[in-house]
């Protein structure tokens, strides 16, 4: 049977606050994610707009390799910043 | 990266030179943090419990966090500093993610003068330098670490003699 929660042990208490910090720092990230996703694609699309016809094959070309930048950056923070959590709270 | 030449157009970067900088500024922040990380895992048995929970832990976290952010945000700006040539003009986009948007067009025509700076042992062998565009009425556009400068030059000649030949 498990614990109720006045019974619960300090390590229960650990265990739930490790949990709910990295939860919370997961939505942050991902809302954080999807704000920088909005932004990068509204900015494109007003770039594409002000160029338009010449050039728009060039600026989709940045517009990949900043996005796949973007991406590969996010998520080496996000594993670096969990094995922090995970290792060191 | 750099330049990008197609049949009508030409897109120009800044160097990459100015990316391996923020790189370093950013360095800079993991290292602070990973040296924090060293000292909690060295003086565990010395550091109390609560000095490397609510004091250690965090301002690491938050230094890693803060490096990658800076890096993230100083890409998106290297690669929307962006200058793109077309036949009779020259687009300039200046846009950061959330606080600038500027995107200027200059008349090819109007443009009276062209300045390259390279300055320094670097910029003459990893080929970047500061173009200078002065339009009439003394309207001065500089552009900061363009990538293969003496190139552009030629191209705009190119394109500006392509200019006054349409329009003889």
């Amino acid at each position: 049977m498990g614990n109720t929660l006045a019974q619960a042990t300090n390590s229960d208490v650990t265990l739930f606050a490790y949990f709910l910090i990295l939860l919370s720092y997961s939505v942050v990230f991902v809302a954080l994610w999807a704000f920088f996703e909005m932004r990068l694609n509204t900015l494109h699309r007003h770039h594409v707009e002000k160029v338009q016809p010449v050039g728009v094959e060039g600026l989709k070309y940045m517009d990949r390799q900043l996005k796949l930048f973007v991406r590969a950056l996010f998520v080496l923070g996000y594993i670096v910043s969990v094995a922090i959590i995970v290792i060191f709270f | 990266m750099g330049i990008i030449i197609k049949e009508n157009y030409t897109l120009i970067t800044r160097h990459p030179i100015v990316m391996l900088h923020h790189f370093a500024k950013c360095f800079l922040f993991f290292l602070a943090s990973g040296l924090i990380l060293l000292v909690i895992s060295q003086y565990r048995n010395v550091l109390s419990v609560d000095t490397i929970r609510y004091v250690l832990f965090p301002i690491a976290l938050l230094l890693v966090n803060y490096g990658f952010m800076k890096l993230i945000l100083a890409t998106i700006n290297y690669y929307n500093k962006l200058v793109i040539i077309i036949p009779d003009k020259i687009v300039i986009i200046d846009s950061t993610l959330v606080m600038q948007e500027d995107i200027e067009i200059i008349d090819l025509a109007k443009v009276v003068k062209i300045d390259i700076e390279c300055h320094g042992i670097l910029a003459a062998v990893l080929e970047y330098g500061h173009f200078i565009i002065e339009q009439q009425r003394n309207d001065v556009r500089t552009l900061h670490f363009i990538s293969r400068p003496y190139d552009i030059l030629h191209l705009i000649k190119e394109k500006t003699t392509y200019v006054d030949e349409a329009r003889l």
